[in-house]
């Protein structure tokens, strides 16, 4: 035994660092011996645009439409925890009808995020018809921004203030019939995952984060909620028309990947309710969507926002001029990339794929895996390989099931 | 074989999906309909736009270049607008001050081999100072003022030599600003650095 540990080899494989789909690129060496984990190093800064630099050359109004280019599936998360820092420096507060439409939008966006999320966890376990179908279900979402802000991504939407554009009483019906539907396809979804017995198989125990580990990696979102972590900015520091309509924080106890996938897929549903509250809330009336702004005095500013994958923070500062003089974003994926760290170790290269993809930022950088030889220098595996070993693991659970 | 309750949900979805049309559309084939409220290429409006620059200062992308030529005497400005850098935030049509000069359209198809054949331009002619040759404005931006403010255009010397020339009173206008500049020529055009040295130096006095 002591003899054959010593011939293992370990080999290095890295991971990233460059995706074009992804926020932020990032870059992990996992170190293994034969298929498990033994360790998980992680880089990042590759994707360095100079957002923050960038942003004190633009003037109040034209940021919004820079940061909202930071990311494209999660594009109005960032515009909006920008409104609610230059808000928070202002002291203003938005009118009730933008404060509904500004809901509507992030909402909207979490749905398409996570019907993105469950279709790519799908393609990595090797289920490609969900991943079709949950793709299927997304277009209509991402039709009705096209029809009530004029893109199917990059809304330009959120202005200081108020929104840009508002919701036309003709569209509200299409946005209902679409929720509609969503609503019993997702259902499905729902329970096709739920009571798949291969699924729970192979999910259920992967990539298990406690929660201590949350708390000491200072995870947030789906992610932390997974392990029972009760934290969502929506509820906790409430803004926009979240506290005017009902709703609740879905958490779950296990923190495993089966259980990030279940709080993105019951997230949905809360999602629908609160955008039907606010349809309900803003059909058939006239109101003010922009919100008396005045100069920007001097001083500091903080907004958050609980994007798809977690709390989103903006920090402005102002010295009175039309311009911000410093603007710090921080992502959500900031803080979950390393849990890594904590559910990587001990696991194997199989379930690397769909760990890293339980984060939600994640699959986009295992799509530029490649596995070298340590000493040889020598590509072993690429991506392709580590997806059809996912796909291999799955198939062997469901034959023994 | 017994099928279980959960695979008869998923069947039907199977079955439903089998005999639907796919999502996706026959673009390059069959024409596409925009909505429409959809944000595309941006456009001026020969008629109504006054060239006054204000959609090149508010552009985050800066899509959007302002050329000032001058060439002895005749000045020119082109706004162009390019489609390739645009990011179709709508920021040129809020800030128009025509609210009609700038509109962006439901074009969404501007992928191109030659960008020159997708550039939306438009020119203006410039009034410049006719003693230092400073950008005043163009000529119908001018007229938008005036037509804004009335009678007060009155008062100022470059405004008055616009309506002059609207209401086609003024004919001379051969008068040009010779250096140097003297107190006479500050109801000529001239920019409000130069009218000041007319009005308190007088160079020809050589105070």
């Amino acid at each position: 035994m002591n003899n054959k540990q010593q011939n293992t080899k370990k080999v290095v494989v890295p991971i990233g660092p460059y995706h074009p789909l992804l926020e932020e690129p990032e870059f992990f060496a996992l170190y293994c011996e034969g298929e498990k984990v033994v360790d998980v190093e992680w880089q990042a800064g590759y994707n360095h645009r100079g957002i923050e630099k960038l942003s004190e050359s633009k003037h109040w109004d034209q940021v919004t439409f820079l940061v909202e280019r930071i990311c494209g599936i999660c594009s109005t998360s960032h515009p909006f925890a920008y409104c609610n820092s230059v808000e928070d420096l202002l002291g203003i507060t938005v009118p009730e009808r933008a404060r509904y439409i500004r809901s509507i939008i992030g909402e909207l966006e979490r749905l398409h995020s996570h019907l993105l999320w469950v279709g790519l966890a799908g393609h990595f376990l090797g289920y490609n018809t969900v991943f079709m179908w949950a793709w299927k279900y997304r277009e209509p979402v991402l039709d009705i921004f096209e029809i009530i802000s004029g893109n199917r991504n990059h809304y330009a939407m959120f202005k200081v203030g108020g929104v840009r554009r508002d919701i036309e009483n003709e569209d509200i019906p299409k946005i209902r019939k679409v929720l509609g539907e969503l609503k019993g396809q997702i259902e499905m979804l729902t329970g096709a995952v739920l009571d798949d017995p291969v699924l729970a198989a192979r999910l259920k125990g992967v990539g298990v984060l406690t929660k201590e580990h949350i708390k000491n990696f200072g995870a947030v979102g789906p992610v932390a909620r997974a392990s029972g972590v009760d934290i969502d900015v929506r509820r906790d520091d409430p803004y926009a028309a979240y506290p005017l309509v009902e709703w609740k924080v879905i958490t779950t106890e296990n923190g495993d990947v089966f259980d990030k996938a279940v709080v993105r897929l019951l997230e949905c549903f809360e999602s629908i309710k609160i955008i039907s509250q606010c349809l309900d809330a803003i059909e058939g009336k006239k109101g003010e969507i922009q919100g008396e702004i005045r100069e920007v005095p001097p001083g500091e500013g903080i907004g958050r926002h609980e994007a798809p994958r977690g709390e989103c923070f903006h920090y402005i500062r102002s010295d009175g001029t039309n311009r911000p003089v410093r603007h710090k974003i921080r992502a959500p994926s900031y803080v979950n990339i390393p849990t890594f760290k904590a559910s990587c170790i001990g696991q194997t290269i199989a379930d690397v794929a769909i760990i890293l993809a339980g984060v939600d930022p994640c699959y986009c950088c295992t799509e530029r895996v490649a596995i070298y030889d340590a000493e040889k220098k020598k590509k072993l595996y690429d991506f392709k390989y580590l997806v059809e070993k996912s796909k291999e693991k799955t198939e062997k659970i469901r034959k023994e099931i | 074989m017994r099928v279980k309750k959960p695979k008869i949900r998923e069947l039907k979805e199977a079955v439903k999906g089998a005999f639907s049309k796919p999502y996706t559309t026959d673009f390059p084939y069959k024409s596409h309909t925009p909505p429409l409220r959809y944000r595309g290429k941006p456009e001026y409006n020969k008629d109504v736009c006054v060239g006054c620059g204000a959609c090149f200062q508010v552009c985050p992308a800066k899509a959007i270049e302002m050329v000032d030529k001058i060439e002895n005497h005749t000045a020119t400005r082109t706004l162009i607008q390019h489609p390739s850098q645009c990011i179709f935030c709508g920021e040129c049509e809020r800030n128009c001050i025509t609210k009609e000069g700038i509109k962006l359209t439901t074009k969404f198809d501007i992928a191109y081999f030659n960008e020159r054949d997708t550039l939306d331009s438009i020119e203006h002619k410039l009034i410049i100072c006719q003693h230092c040759g400073t950008v005043i404005g163009t000529e119908k931006h001018l007229q938008w003022v005036l037509k804004r403010i009335g009678n007060l255009g009155f008062a100022q010397p470059v405004l008055l030599t616009q309506l002059m020339e609207m209401l086609k009173v003024k004919t001379d206008f051969e008068e040009k600003v010779v250096t140097p500049i003297q107190r006479t020529d500050m109801l000529k055009i001239v920019c409000p650095k130069c009218r000041r040295i007319a009005f308190i130096s007088d160079e020809k006095k050589g105070r």
